[in-house]
């Protein structure tokens, strides 16, 4: 007789660990990102005494914080199976036109937060409608909507910049602020990533977004509304950039119409890293964050070595092809393992 | 669980009244009415093809009917999706297991209907209910495990579980045993059987005829896509049934083969890939059509694609012209003369956006370039040769996309005829085809084996076309091969009997 071991109900990773569930098996590729990181810690401080200080530690989580916002917003769309390629041009755009606008209203001043809001759903709601509505695939849709918001924000900003006299003073401080020892923008990346985590563990909007991104196929027998899901993962999405993208406006002071560009390389790299598989369904914004660390801790170690500029990309590279090939091997067990192949019947 | 207690006139559970089907122009079904009765189980049976899928579709909202209305307990209703069938107690589960890998047995059992605490999900009581579920079904399993991580039982566990509600009154079940084994499956019917007795309604949908037997009440066959008959199952026994599924009147002209067989072209061995199929062994020599005949799923299309180079893990021996070939993938196996026609053509046998130029030079790239240089001219001659050989319809600059589905697979016989093969394997090689193209192709196949010699395997659900081109009849069941008959001996009857498992091994060699 054949030997279809499926009979026996074969352990997975998490249950051999004692771990039981679902949230345990995304725990254990959890610790896989803590567990790289922590090697990269060992690492620099081997080679580098200037590395395991309490100073550069804060530094590596203040480069790290508005990267894991905007992470954060990425792997949001990432867990639907599509790509948010704008979100650096949503960023500049946020950044630029509301304090400008801000600037030149003061009474607006203290909304400012509040309007990131508004451009940013706008903006994340056209990707979404794009996507969704007229089903461009996602990373062409967005590598347009890229060119037009970056476009949009250089007409706007007709060559001129926005400086920083014209920021609200209380964004200025905020990004020089520290709190308990850390910098403010810590906080407030830490604040982000919880709410959107426990938003998508708690609310059946997120709750969707996994289960769509697991098997678009299957949400239809679900009943699930895929327009509606996909829009809505854009929409977040694109508030979350706009609220980085302030972060990052306050935080260079003088801002001009590039703020951002390129950022989405980043923002993309630290998700992957961070294990939000690239096909959707899996993959957590703790993940993203903790991705987000590993880029600025990478960055900061080498530039302490003071090596070449070119071995960073070289790295971060190769930590992203790394992470997507293991994601291409965790997508091709579960593929083979939920697809019906056997015909036979086991004897028993 | 909602028990029709002794109501004053039994209504039926749903009504189906006149429900037509077409697909462009395929015909699904047509003009179907049947009733289900309250707590009962019925069997719905038919060949592959005969509109059962279709017709769960229907039910459940996943497909629009053309005409024809539905009535669940005496009120009419039309579902716009799954969901809203579910709501109204109606639930089905299919064939394949649909679920979401990456989430938790209790979060696929909730999916679109999670309960709520305020504005967020109660994962406890998710958790309490979905546990509650699956005790009931008699299966223990831990509800906060992957599904990526459950076997394929326990996913159908889990999907029987989803469609179990409060207030169930239609529960379907496609072909729920064919991935189980005996003793899951066993499970299975103690499961349905409690379900009966709550009065919930069970449609089984089956090719096994000892579960039928043993199950159903009361038995409705379909064929080609009609309404055949609806019989308590007592009043049917097996050879009624097949009789019932394959009664077909229009019959494909048979030509009887003239010439004498040659030498074994593709010779097969105790051919194995663990779980799908087990000890196959047969020939096909030079001018003979053989035709592979079994239900879908049973392996058919697995054997071809093992040979064709397309499985890893193949045990057993293959010889081409008498030679030993062990497949490794398909440009290996396609350089020693065997050639494979998918039957998803649109999706693997053709190149939809290119011309059938195009088309057809592509596999024969090699003798078509110089120092890598296409050789238009030559590929021009090509392509017109076989265009005239096939009598394809179209000039050969037209896309593929623009052609029938008759002319489309005209086209994927003709790119790999070009390349001068020994062993064609065709998969279903006219599904979909209207009847006129069909006998086309027919005429194609038995000229390609009485003059050019080659050695044809042909998978066919169609009975008609097995009948009428093959030369010997090979029966796939469950991943072995149930017969082996000589065409002479072969009848629909024989051939579903063996097919269906009814038979243990039979026929000539």
């Amino acid at each position: 007789m054949t030997s279809t071991s499926t009979d026996q109900p074969r352990k997975t990773l998490p249950a051999r660990l004692g771990l039981s569930g679902g949230a345990a098996a995304l725990k254990v590729r959890f610790i896989g990102v803590i567990v790289f990181l922590a090697l990269l810690g060992i690492a620099f401080s081997a080679l580098t005494p200037r590395f395991a200080t309490l100073d550069n530690g804060r530094s590596i989580l203040f480069t790290a914080a508005i990267l894991a916002v905007a992470a954060v917003g990425q792997a949001i769309v990432v867990l639907t199976g599509n790509l948010d390629l704008s979100v650096g041009a949503i960023m500049g755009m946020a950044a630029y036109v509301i304090y400008d606008i801000a600037g030149q209203n003061p009474v607006l001043q203290p909304y400012v937060v509040v309007l990131a809001i508004l451009l940013g759903a706008i903006l994340g709601a056209f990707n979404g409608f794009l996507v969704a509505v007229l089903q461009i695939p996602s990373i062409v849709a967005t590598l347009g909507t890229l060119s037009i918001y970056r476009g949009f924000v250089s007409f706007y900003a007709n060559a001129t910049e926005v400086t920083s006299g014209q920021l609200p003073p209380w964004m200025r401080m905020l990004a020089t602020a520290s709190w308990f020892g850390l910098p403010a923008y810590v906080w407030v990346a830490l604040a982000i990533v919880i709410t959107t985590a426990v938003a998508l563990r708690v609310l059946p909007w997120g709750r969707k977004i996994y289960a769509y991104g697991s098997n678009p196929k299957a949400a239809r027998f679900f009943g699930l509304n895929s327009t509606r899901i996909i829009i809505g993962a854009y929409v977040a999405a694109g508030i979350i950039a706009a609220i980085a993208g302030l972060l990052l406006g306050a935080q260079v002071g003088n801002i001009n119409s590039l703020l951002a560009s390129g950022f989405e390389m980043q923002v993309l790299a630290a998700v992957v890293i961070g294990g939000v598989s690239i096909w959707g369904g899996s993959g957590s914004v703790y993940g993203a964050a903790v991705g987000a660390i590993v880029l600025a801790t990478i960055n900061n170690g080498l530039v302490l070595l003071q090596v070449q500029e070119y071995y960073r990309l070289l790295i971060q590279g190769a930590a992203i092809v790394a992470a997507v090939a293991v994601d291409a091997l965790v997508q091709r067990r579960i593929h083979s393992a939920t697809t019906r192949r056997r015909i036979m019947e086991v004897v028993e | 669980m909602s028990v029709q207690a002794s109501s004053a006139q039994p209504l039926a559970r749903l009504r189906i009244e006149h429900i037509s089907k077409n697909f462009e122009a395929v015909r699904a079904l047509h003009d179907v009415s049947f009733e289900l009765q309250p707590g009962e189980i019925h069997a719905l049976i038919g060949e592959n093809g005969a509109g059962k899928s279709t017709l769960v579709g229907i039910i459940t909202g996943l497909v629009s009917a053309d005409t024809g209305t539905l009535s669940l307990d005496g009120t009419a209703v039309s579902f716009r999706n799954p969901l809203e069938a579910r709501a109204a107690g109606l639930a089905a589960v299919y064939q394949d297991p649909n679920l979401f890998p990456h989430l938790s047995v209790a979060e696929n059992i909730f999916t679109g209907q999670y309960p709520r605490k305020g504005l967020a999900v109660d994962s406890q009581t998710m958790r309490r209910d979905a546990r509650a579920l699956l005790t009931k079904l008699g299966f223990d399993l831990d509800v906060d495990r992957l599904v990526a991580s459950l076997t394929v039982a326990e996913a159908q566990f889990v999907e029987i579980a989803r469609a179990l509600s409060s207030d169930l009154r239609l529960l379907i079940l496609d072909e729920p045993t064919s991935a189980l084994t005996p003793g899951e499956a066993q499970k299975l019917y103690s499961v349905v059987a409690r379900l009966k007795e709550e009065g919930t309604t069970v449609v089984w949908i089956s090719h096994r005829m000892e579960e039928i037997r043993m199950l159903a009440d009361t038995v409705t066959v379909l064929r080609d896509g009609g309404h055949v008959k609806t019989l308590p199952s007592s009043e049917l026994d097996d050879d009624a049934m097949i009789r019932l599924m394959v009664g077909r009147s229009v019959a494909l002209e048979a030509v009887a083969r003239v010439d004498a067989l040659g030498e074994s072209r593709l010779s097969v061995r105790g051919l194995s890939v663990p779980g799908l199929f087990d000890d196959i062994s047969f020939d096909v020599h030079e001018g003979e059509i053989v035709g592979v005949a079994g239900l879908v799923g049973s392996g058919r299309s697995e054997i071809a694609q093992a040979i064709f180079g397309l499985s890893p893990n193949l045990l057993g021996s293959i010889a081409i012209d008498g030679a030993a070939v062990t497949p490794k993938n398909p440009r290996h196996m396609s350089e020693r003369g065997v050639v494979y026609l998918p039957e998803d053509r649109d999706a693997e046998g053709v190149i939809s956006t290119m011309t059938i130029t195009d088309n057809i030079g592509l596999p024969s790239i090699k003798r078509l370039n110089t120092f890598g240089f296409m050789k238009p001219k030559k590929e021009r001659e090509l392509a017109a040769n076989q265009r005239t050989s096939l009598s394809i319809k179209g000039e050969v600059t037209d896309l593929v996309s623009s052609l029938s589905g008759g002319n489309r697979q005209k086209v994927a016989i003709g790119r790999w005829l070009a390349t001068n093969p020994k062993v064609l394997l065709l998969d279903e090689p006219t599904h979909g085809i209207d009847v006129g193209t069909k006998a086309q192709v027919h005429d194609i196949m038995r000229d390609l084996a009485r003059k050019h010699r080659l050695a044809i395997l042909m998978i066919s659900s169609d009975m008609q076309e097995v009948l009428a081109v093959s030369d010997r009849v090979l029966v796939i069941s469950r991943g072995r091969l149930a017969a082996d008959f000589d065409i002479a001996d072969a009848t629909q009857e024989r051939i579903l009997a063996a097919a269906s498992g009814a038979g243990l091994k039979e026929g000539a060699e």
